[in-house]
């Protein structure tokens, strides 16, 4: 057979251009998919996000520590025992902002972090030296909580040792972009007085929560939503994501330490008509993920993907940690002050009231 | 001559030295400036008899309410809307209060002769087209609808207004009734009675508590009464004093309960602000309650003149030798809102 020059000949792949070809193809078409499945975080942060999981493996362990306590009682001697027993941020020479839960006043409930809770830590830092001690709240049911503070017994506190307090439902705001990108926001607008914070201390009430499950340091940062921009009740952040919005803050705005008051604490239809439920303890450390675990097994619920979503997915990110294993607890041992909560039903989802 | 006008007058002085360099007021003496409170404090400047809203004004109020009011259109979005400052993007809850503004300066002849300019017509318009159909909260589906009514007691195809922009969220009653404020002074013979108004009033009559009175919007959490709060009850009783129209004669009953809640919370409060903002409210129902004259004697004396608290420091702390409240330009301006006998801000003539 001669072969006829002037035919045009037939492009036919070599195996090896082949391969390349469904090699190229098939890396295509992963980064592709790979970015669909990472959304809303995209790939890169999802790598990043997967490397800081690694990570957290081989990092440090986090302590928490649980103290005994009452109301009526003296609270700064244990509240110190429990600071100075895990590995808390220094206070000294530093503008401490203290974050209560503040939400309404029924009387007879356990809705509010006791003002005896709140007195004890400004009396703490400024033992320690902090340059200044602010208490802010953002409430999220109304715009002025003048009314809330005298109610609820801390308005007196702060008379009498003389602590300012900052609305931070209208206080000056900064533009602060997001880190995590967990709620599709590119950025937020925060309190100035939150952002200027050398050391913020979330300081909330061990309650129960209809739709989080529980409402203890990390849910209480919704307290620092200004509601000049995010309305009352702020119910913007159920409607894009109670998980999603809970890890974002803790990321973009993360406090250095957590008290939480569960003295009383709440149990069933939390978070606002729960019954009261004495567990007699406070609960403190620098990692707001290890802390509201540990209280979440005192309170008789162990985190998962499923229930207490948000500190499961927080500890997912690497932010701090969940399990037992990991979380060093000084003081008392869970064992020795665990409870068992009436968990909060479970309703429909109605997030956007 | 009012009553109050003495103390007026030392109000709007107040005002007019803590404006801010870039013509606005914040929350606070010296803060951001903010879209509510510049309104705000504008309204309270335009006092037709006091303030900058007639000819011969003193000086000082003109150039305020002259660069208050280049802020405001400054801040205006190209949709129509305001954010709640310049730097947010975002059209959301304050553009009631700036369109309230606006719609008083341009009511009131003498005024829209001193400080109004031709493109304050098309940004009114444009204000007033976005509240009506972009502001309002979006409808449910009827599978929603009777999750809502189960779980909430409350019929959401009554559509309120919205705090932000976003496309999902749901309407709540501070904003519902500032929007219906806002609209409704433009014109007060038409838009009183239109369908937007009535079903804003409708919404208020299906979120108000059980108990009485108002708070953010929702009056159950599932099967458990939420109470009512002074803000929300205040912002709901003024949206109906502003709109009362021939359609609301006989079922008031919610209006009657909130004025008693009101009142009650008033008679209780250490707080100027809650003062302030609820007697701007109630002076519109003067003939309601027994004794009430009386109450209303004592609450504004509590304004004026502050309350001792408990713990022996000054709660409210009334008027201050400065002329404002609370050193807040926000409470200032509702305070002297509540003292003025001429009712511009409401029945612009």
């Amino acid at each position: 057979m001669t072969i006829n020059p002037n035919r045009p000949r037939r492009r036919v792949l070599s195996r090896r251009q082949f391969t390349r070809l469904m090699l190229t193809g098939a890396i295509g078409g992963s980064v592709v998919l790979a970015e669909f499945v990472s959304r809303p975080l995209g790939i890169i942060k999802w790598i990043s996000l997967n490397f800081r999981r690694l990570g957290k493996g081989f990092g440090e362990k986090s302590q928490v520590a649980i103290v005994n306590a009452t109301y009526e009682g003296d609270i700064l001697t244990p509240l110190r025992t429990a600071w100075e027993a895990v590995d808390t941020p220094s206070a000294t020479g530093k503008r401490v902002v203290l974050k209560p839960n503040i939400i309404y006043n029924f009387p007879g409930s356990a809705i509010n972090t006791h003002p005896a809770v709140l007195e004890a830590a400004i009396r703490l830092f400024r033992e320690q030296g902090a340059k200044e001690v602010i208490v802010a709240e953002g409430s999220a049911y109304q715009r002025d909580i003048t009314d809330l503070l005298y109610q609820s017994g801390i308005q007196k506190v702060l008379d009498s040792l003389n602590v300012p307090f900052v609305d931070l439902n209208h206080d000056d705001l900064v533009k602060v972009n997001t880190k995590g990108g967990y709620n599709s926001l590119e950025f937020m607008w925060l309190p100035k007085t939150i952002a200027q914070a050398e050391l913020l201390v979330s300081m909330p009430k061990m309650k129960t929560h209809h739709w989080a499950g529980v409402t203890l340091s990390m849910k209480n940062l919704y307290g620092i939503v200004p509601g000049i921009k995010y309305g009352w009740p702020k119910n913007i952040l159920h409607v894009t994501g109670i998980e999603q919005n809970i890890v974002e803050l803790y990321e973009t705005m993360p406090p250095q330490a957590t008290i939480v008051d569960g003295i009383m604490a709440m149990e069933g239809d939390g978070p606002l008509f729960g019954t009261p439920k004495p567990a007699q303890v406070l609960v403190i450390g620098r990692d707001l993920v290890a802390v509201d675990a540990t209280c979440a097994r005192i309170m008789g619920f162990e985190p998962t993907k499923d229930f207490l979503k948000h500190i499961w997915y927080a500890d997912w990110l690497g932010q701090g940690v969940m399990s037992k294993d990991r979380i060093i607890q000084k003081a008392l041992p869970v064992e020795s002050v665990k409870q068992s909560f009436v968990a909060a039903p479970k309703p429909e989802d109605v997030a956007r009231y | 001559m009012g009553i109050y006008d003495n103390q007026i007058r030392l109000g709007l002085d107040f005002l007019v030295k803590i404006q801010n360099p870039d013509g606005g007021w914040g929350y606070k003496v010296g803060g951001q400036s903010f879209v509510e409170p510049t309104a705000l404090a504008l309204l309270v400047l335009f006092h037709p008899n006091i303030g900058a809203g007639r000819l011969n004004a003193p000086q000082p109020y003109v150039d305020a309410v002259q660069k208050g009011l280049t802020r405001l259109r400054a801040d205006q979005h190209p949709d129509g809307g305001w954010g709640i400052f310049k730097e947010d993007q975002f059209s959301g809850w304050m553009t009631y209060p700036a369109t309230w503004c606006f719609n008083i300066l341009l009511r009131i002849p003498e005024l829209a002769a001193l400080y109004a300019k031709p493109e304050d017509v098309d940004s009114r318009s444009s204000a007033r087209s976005l509240i009506l159909n972009k502001q309002r909260e979006p409808k449910v589906t009827q599978k929603e609808w009777d999750i809502y009514k189960k779980l909430l007691s409350i019929d959401s195809n009554l559509l309120g207004w919205k705090w932000g922009p976003n496309a999902t969220e749901a309407g709540f009653v501070i904003p519902t009734a500032l929007a219906m404020i806002a609209l409704t002074v433009e014109d007060r013979t038409i838009v009183a009675d239109s369908d937007q108004i009535r079903e804003g009033k409708a919404y208020l009559r299906d979120r108000a508590c059980a108990v009485g009175g108002w708070n953010v919007g929702n009056p159950y959490m599932y099967d458990k009464q939420l109470p009512p709060t002074p803000d929300g009850t205040a912002y709901a009783l003024l949206a109906f004093a502003v709109t009362l129209s021939t359609s609301d004669f006989g079922g008031t009953q919610e209006v009657w309960r909130g004025v008693s809640v009101l009142s009650d919370f008033l008679e209780e409060t250490y707080s100027d602000h809650v003062l302030a903002l609820g007697l701007l409210s109630l002076r519109f129902y003067p003939d309601i309650g027994t004794n009430n004259s009386d109450r209303m004697g004592r609450f504004y004396i509590k304004l004026l003149k502050g309350t001792p608290s408990q713990t022996g420091k000054p709660a409210s702390k009334g008027q201050a030798l400065s002329g404002g409240w609370m050193t807040s330009p926000h409470t200032t301006a509702l305070a002297i809102l509540a003292l003025s006998d001429n009712l511009y801000f409401v029945q612009p003539q």
